[in-house]
């Protein structure tokens, strides 16, 4: 692991899109902006791994998307608009 | 194929999903229903089942960030539609959904991001069986 040390309202650069500021610091707590294209996805690591844990165990089942697909299709079927 | 599809394309990809997963047709179970397929188009085995969440939880609400609305180009409320992850896996009974990471996109563009909300009341494991206790409605 790279590690920078770096002063409130000071900033780097991840790459040439990305761009991380030092907004405030309180005791044991920093505040971050980051500046990054829409491809990049931002998120708290506990709640990134909390959707990756989640949205995996949501994906559908085989028996279930063929099951809704019967009804999606169904649907189009009738009221294709 | 129908022209009832629409097509959302997530530039950041799904957390949890590999990244080059991040074009999906949405397309309603049936008329009526707030439950759509969330269909993978790279992978047929990949799909989600979506609610239209102010179906089953009409006091469900949220600020989109600005940065969100700006990186899905939505100028107007009109252009967002918003969409929420039910989780099945313990069946259907027994089935959530996960109001606090909504996915959110621009209708005119199908650009989508599955976004956290600041709002702590919200879970990623709300029963579908049981509304959202609301919160005195005029606190903050």
């Amino acid at each position: 692991m790279l590690v920078l040390t770096r002063k409130k309202g000071q900033s780097l650069n991840i790459s040439h899109n990305i761009r991380i500021i030092l907004l405030e610091i309180t005791g044991d707590t920093v505040r971050v902006g980051i500046e990054a294209p829409s491809e990049v996805a931002v998120y708290r690591s506990e709640i990134y791994q909390t959707l990756q844990k989640e949205n995996r165990e949501s994906m559908a089942s085989k028996d279930i998307l063929s099951e809704v697909r019967v009804l999606a299709g169904q649907h189009r079927g009738k009221n294709g608009k | 194929m129908s022209s009832k599809q629409n097509v959302l394309t997530f530039p950041a990809g799904l957390p949890g999903l590999p990244p080059e997963l991040n074009r999906f047709a949405i397309t309603a179970l049936s008329e009526g229903t707030p439950f759509f397929l969330l269909q993978s188009l790279q992978d047929d085995d990949i799909g989600f089942i979506l609610l239209n969440p102010f179906a089953l939880f009409p006091d469900y609400e949220f600020e989109l960030p600005d940065q969100e609305a700006e990186i899905l180009g939505c100028e107007t409320p009109e252009q967002v539609a918003v969409f929420c992850i039910v989780n099945a896996s313990r069946g259907l009974k027994n089935a959530t959904v996960n109001l606090l990471a909504p996915v959110v996109f621009n209708t005119a563009t199908g650009m989508a991001r599955q976004v956290v909300l600041n709002d702590k009341s919200y879970s990623t494991r709300q029963p579908l069986s049981r509304p959202v206790l609301s919160n005195n409605g005029e606190d903050q």
